[in-house]
């Protein structure tokens, strides 16, 4: 019994350690590459959204001044035009992308302030 | 069963020495298979050491004396509950839970990590695994809690007195799962390192997920080790700056300091080698707690896995230490942060500012604990270090901290002008202002309680005036004022999720306060019918009740008390002697309001049922124990995953394709 009993508790991990040994389509596990200058583009591209979130919604709710709200902004749309750069994309693809950051300030002013003040805020 | 679960425990050591080699290996060399092969046996160690605990959990449950460890932590006095406590009651039960608790949240972690980061995942399971290795080998060749004893008892020894209390059933295991959990954070960051494609920013955001998880398992376990430190050791406190308290509270300061700084470089790719650095002194401050609770030098009421295998401890400390240096060493080009400090009056400066003070926190605390070590090896005598030290040297420094986290979320990233920060601060310091003149009215003129309470009201301050400016603006736009906060709430998870931690830590801190600077007490030999009292409390010494239990001699109090000429109520404290182990444990009998404890103990009892008990005031304590699900709560609230809409797929350069969200 006990002699079953130990082959059945290690004839499990030894199926499972062979298991990729025997399998096809392992090999493609590393084709992404987490630090690829594309990721860490994308990383940048989304701090970079993260930092104009925050700032309008502080500004949004009075924490910040207007003269640093501008400040704060303009510094991340250079950060989010430097990554536009990199990235190498056509003008439309840029223009889309510029869309999509001016949509999700309006977004974080609406969900603070409400739709009405919101497209007052410059 | 007790040999399937010995099979097991062997099994399990050589599926994760397998491991190790297999990850390291195949990480290096670049073998996927090899790496996969690693992987699927690590998930394989924790159903192993399931059959493990289960034999054990069974050894417990039929009395099987046979098993050394069973006799030693148990008796047929003991209620099966209890058979949850005695299972992680000793050392070598314990180094099971360990293992059991790091293999499972280890291979839920690489479930969560292995396709975001693939190069950087084989290196991290690598260094897991060896942890686990290290406990399942220090229970195989040294302290296997499924030893079988040459000759079974009658009875064993019972489980000690001490852990006969409720909070045991969520203490220990909190308290070790937090220790044992620093180490998927440090896992994923020292594999980031040596994945030689990281150690930027790419594991940033699942370093502070697991970061915050351990965070919170640490914090829920020194809530829960104070709160029995409170209700069971009879003195009235809750915090004795005692070596195994300290071991606990030094891996959560570094793990405060690190999931604030994690921040900064997730949102400015800054503080890189800051963050490695931090959780490298998380890790290894998390292995000196496991040190001191497991045969370390210096004694402790709360060592209950005493052993004396402190030594290897210790060398597995030291060795995970020098190679995390070395790593660090290696990979240091790699660590440059992307931008630098803009403005001294910002976020980020706010943040190193609160970590260079949490890490003062954390050494001075290192330093007290490990000086009658110094003392003894020096001068040959133990010189302790009392709470005097702590509170004088830490005390300031934690008020600081208090007030940063009042002055901090209000300041914007990157820089601050004096305009913004005046407008950000005019509320909260009108709050605390507010809070000095309603304390000045109500008596209390203690100056570093006066600013002590101004700090917690600056921090509350802050986060209200936001939550309520937000609210009343969505208000405006026409949502009902509990809609208009939830959806505030679930719009920025991560932020408000903060702010409700916060607010549980103002909750804990406002405990602190009142306790440290307010608390009064007595010490007052009764008689029954005897009437004492202690501020507004008058109390009546009803009487004693003594039985005798299989295993102990219990003696029951019982008072009568007022407050005011109101009747608040009977109270009862208990005190049980338990010969086998020496121990006598005490039950506080505690009335407790958010406004403050009423608490008696009895400390020594004469004949006819005269007796000494100690009688305090311990103003506020309940809100440290209400902080806990606050803390619980916020975390899960900044956890817990946004609702994200359908990606947008852009062409990127090369025909390659990336969403974005």
């Amino acid at each position: 019994m006990l002699v079953f009993i130990a082959v059945a508790l290690a004839l499990i991990p030894a199926i499972v350690i062979a298991y990729p040994f025997l399998r096809r389509g392992v090999s493609r596990e590393w084709l992404d590459d987490e630090s690829s200058p594309m990721a860490t583009l994308q990383r940048r591209w989304n701090a970079a959204l993260d930092g104009i979130r925050s700032a309008e919604l502080e500004y949004a709710i009075g924490s910040l001044d207007e003269d640093d709200y501008r400040w704060l902004r303009r510094q991340y749309m250079r950060e989010a035009a430097v990554v536009m750069r990199a990235m190498d994309l056509e003008q439309e693809e840029q223009e889309e992308l510029l869309t999509q950051i001016e949509s999700e300030g309006a977004r974080v002013r609406a969900r603070v302030l409400g739709n009405e003040r919101a497209v007052e805020q410059p | 069963m007790v040999d399937a679960g010995q099979i097991a425990l062997v099994v399990a050591l050589v599926v994760t020495t397998y491991a190790v080699v297999a990850s390291f290996v195949g990480a290096w060399q670049r073998i996927p298979e090899l790496t996969a092969s690693a992987r699927y046996g690590f998930y394989s160690v924790p159903p192993l050491l399931l059959v493990s605990t289960s034999a054990l959990v069974y050894a417990f449950v039929t009395r099987d004396f046979s098993v050394r460890y069973v006799a030693e932590n148990s008796n047929f006095a003991m209620p099966h509950i209890y058979t949850w406590v005695a299972f992680y009651a000793g050392n070598a039960g314990s180094l099971l839970y360990l293992a059991l608790v790091l293999a499972s949240v280890s291979a839920v972690s690489v479930l969560t990590i292995r396709k975001r980061l693939p190069h950087t995942t084989p290196y991290a399971l690598g260094v897991m695994a060896l942890i686990v290795g290290f406990f399942l080998a220090i229970m195989l060749f040294l302290a296997n809690p499924l030893e079988r004893l040459a000759v079974v008892p009658a009875d064993g020894q019972g489980i000690n007195p001490l852990l006969i209390h409720f909070g045991m059933f969520i203490h220990p295991p909190m308290q070790m799962a937090g220790l044992a959990l620093v180490a998927v954070p440090f896992s994923i960051a020292m594999g980031a390192l040596a994945a030689r494609r990281g150690g930027r920013d790419e594991w940033v955001d699942l370093g502070r997920l697991w970061g915050m998880v351990s965070w919170l398992v640490l914090t829920i376990g020194l809530l829960l080790g104070s709160w029995w430190a409170y209700t069971i050791l009879g003195w009235g406190g809750y915090w004795a700056w005692d070596p195994v308290e300290n071991s606990a509270l030094m891996p959560w300061l570094a793990m405060t300091a690190f999931v604030h700084s994690i921040m900064v470089q997730k949102r400015r790719g800054m503080f890189r080698m800051w963050n490695m650095a931090l959780i490298i002194v998380g890790f290894t401050l998390a292995q000196m707690g496991m040190f001191i609770n497991r045969g370390g030098p210096v004694p402790s009421v709360h060592s209950f896995a005493q052993s004396t295998m402190g030594w290897l401890f210790l060398a597995f400390m030291v060795g995970t230490l020098l190679l995390s240096i070395a790593v660090f060493l290696w990979r240091y080009d790699s660590l440059k942060s992307r931008e630098r400090l803009e403005a001294v009056v910002s976020r980020e400066s706010a943040f190193l500012g609160q970590n260079i003070l949490f890490l003062a926190v954390a050494f001075v605390t290192l330093w007290g604990t490990i000086f009658p070590v110094f003392s003894e090896a020096a001068e040959g005598t133990v010189i302790t270090v009392g709470r005097p030290f702590f509170d004088r040297v830490n005390g300031p420094l934690l008020l600081v901290i208090v007030m940063l986290m009042g002055v901090g979320p209000l300041l914007p990233w990157r820089r601050s002008t004096s305009r913004s920060l005046i407008r950000a601060l005019r509320a909260p310091l009108a709050a605390a202002l507010l809070t000095m003149v309603a304390l000045l009215i109500v008596g209390v003129h203690q100056p570093v309680a006066l600013v002590a309470f101004m700090s917690v009201a600056l921090a509350v301050g802050g986060i209200l005036i936001e939550w309520l400016r937000g609210v009343r603006s969505r208000h405006r736009r026409g949502e009902a004022y509990p809609a208009a906060f939830l959806n505030l709430l679930t719009g920025n998870r991560p932020r408000y999720g903060g702010y409700i931690v916060h607010l549980g830590i103002a909750m804990l801190a406002v405990g602190i306060i009142g306790s440290s600077f307010f608390s009064v007490q007595r010490d007052v030999s009764m008689k029954p019918g005897d009437v004492a009292s202690l501020g507004d409390y008058t109390f009546v010494y009803v009487g004693a009740t003594h039985t005798t239990q299989p295993d102990s001699a219990q003696s029951v109090v019982a008072f009568d008390v007022y407050k005011g000429d109101n009747f608040s109520g009977r109270m009862e404290a208990n005190r049980a002697f338990y010969p086998v182990f020496r121990i006598a444990s005490t039950k506080g009998a505690i009335r407790s309001t958010p406004i403050e404890d009423f608490y008696i103990v009895p400390s020594e009892f004469g004949s006819d049922d005269e007796a000494v008990f100690r009688v305090l005031i311990n103003p506020m304590v309940w809100w440290m124990w209400a902080s806990g699900p606050v803390l619980a709560l916020g975390i899960v609230v900044g956890l817990w995953p946004a609702r994200q809409p359908a990606p947008a797929v852009v062409r990127m350069p090369g025909g390659a394709q990336a969403a974005r969200a």
